[in-house]
């Protein structure tokens, strides 16, 4: 039988993230081994930022050579000093939430989807950045299994590739990419 | 008045019964040997771009489209791509060729429209081939007549 308890998705992700007082954890520390239901949060949380972080070490190694740094120079430009893998997180709803929210790896594998058209569409002068660069008017992908992405080639062409998206579910994805 | 009326009128005339030349490459990237012989400009930057070691041309068309036709593709494997011009878009002096391209290969689909400029490519992935880890990708580029 799953207990009630008070400790809200927050306080559950401090505590796994160690965050607080020693004595708001060692007080956490012994509701949480009596009962089940934050034991359950706990281990639902380790498991989903597992398969996070096996997601995004897949789309690294499929993803060119060169797509950090393309992604970098128009990070440059949108937003100064921010990495491409802090502007993917950075579309992600915040951490806590995401932890303790359940929303499954669709979200993860939709981010490679969605991260690309829309610095597109962020600004019209990265439209005009490149002379061979296409303009994404919409990406629609009906798989089991595979998203797409877009970059830019070495010498500036548009590139539309697939890359494994654990958890899809298999429905479509549509990105509009025009504002 | 009238004049430049008709100039715009004629010009979107021309625009939109131009026809447009298809180049369609059928490119197979994989792991196995290195590419040989003399190189396309489409993988020569392929090359340069994805970390396969190997590229080769498998096919090569050239199909004329008049603006809202489409054209089929029959690629290895059984995937199917449907090519079709959609229309032109002029801004700024320049002209770019809006295009949709979908790729059936069994339950997969992919389907995407773009602009891209008038002589300029847009690679996109067809999926893996079934023996091996080899992927096909078009290098589709369309040519305003």
């Amino acid at each position: 039988m799953i207990s009630t308890c008070h400790v809200s998705g927050q306080e559950l992700s401090r505590y796994r993230d160690r965050e607080g007082s020693s004595a708001q954890l060692a007080e956490l520390d012994e509701h949480v081994a009596g009962c089940e239901r934050c034991k359950l949060r706990l281990a639902d949380a380790a498991s989903l930022s597992r398969l996070f972080s096996d997601q995004f070490q897949q789309i690294e190694q499929e993803l060119p050579r060169d797509f950090a740094a393309s992604v970098m120079s128009r990070v440059r430009a949108a937003q100064p000093r921010r990495s491409w893998l802090e502007s993917l997180v950075a579309l992600l709803p915040p951490r806590r939430e995401l932890t303790f929210g359940m929303i499954g790896l669709a979200v993860a594998a939709s981010l490679a989807i969605v991260f690309a058209p829309s610095l597109r569409s962020q600004d019209d002068r990265l439209l005009e950045t490149t002379e061979n660069e296409a303009q994404i008017h919409s990406i629609e992908v009906t798989s089991p299994d595979r998203s797409a992405v877009v970059f830019d080639s070495a010498e500036g062409n548009t590139v539309i590739w697939m890359v494994p998206s654990e958890g899809d579910g298999g429905g479509g994805q549509t990105v509009p990419s025009e504002p | 008045m009238i004049g430049v009326a008709l100039i715009v009128a004629l010009r979107l005339g021309n625009a939109a019964t131009a026809d447009v030349i298809l180049d369609v490459q059928v490119i197979e990237a994989s792991n196995d040997g290195h590419t040989q012989g003399r190189q396309s400009k489409a993988i020569r930057d392929l090359g340069a771009t994805l970390s396969y070691k190997s590229f080769k041309t498998l096919s090569q068309e050239q199909r004329t489209l008049t603006m809202g036709d489409g054209a089929q593709f029959f690629l290895p494997d059984g995937a199917v791509a449907h090519i079709s011009a959609v229309g032109i878009d002029e801004k700024k002096k320049k002209r770019t060729v809006r295009l949709r391209v979908r790729i059936e290969q069994g339950e997969e689909t992919l389907d995407t429209e773009y602009s891209v400029r008038d002589g300029g490519t847009v690679f996109v992935s067809a999926g893996k081939e079934k023996s091996g880890d080899a992927v096909l990708v078009l290098a589709i580029a369309p040519h305003l007549k």
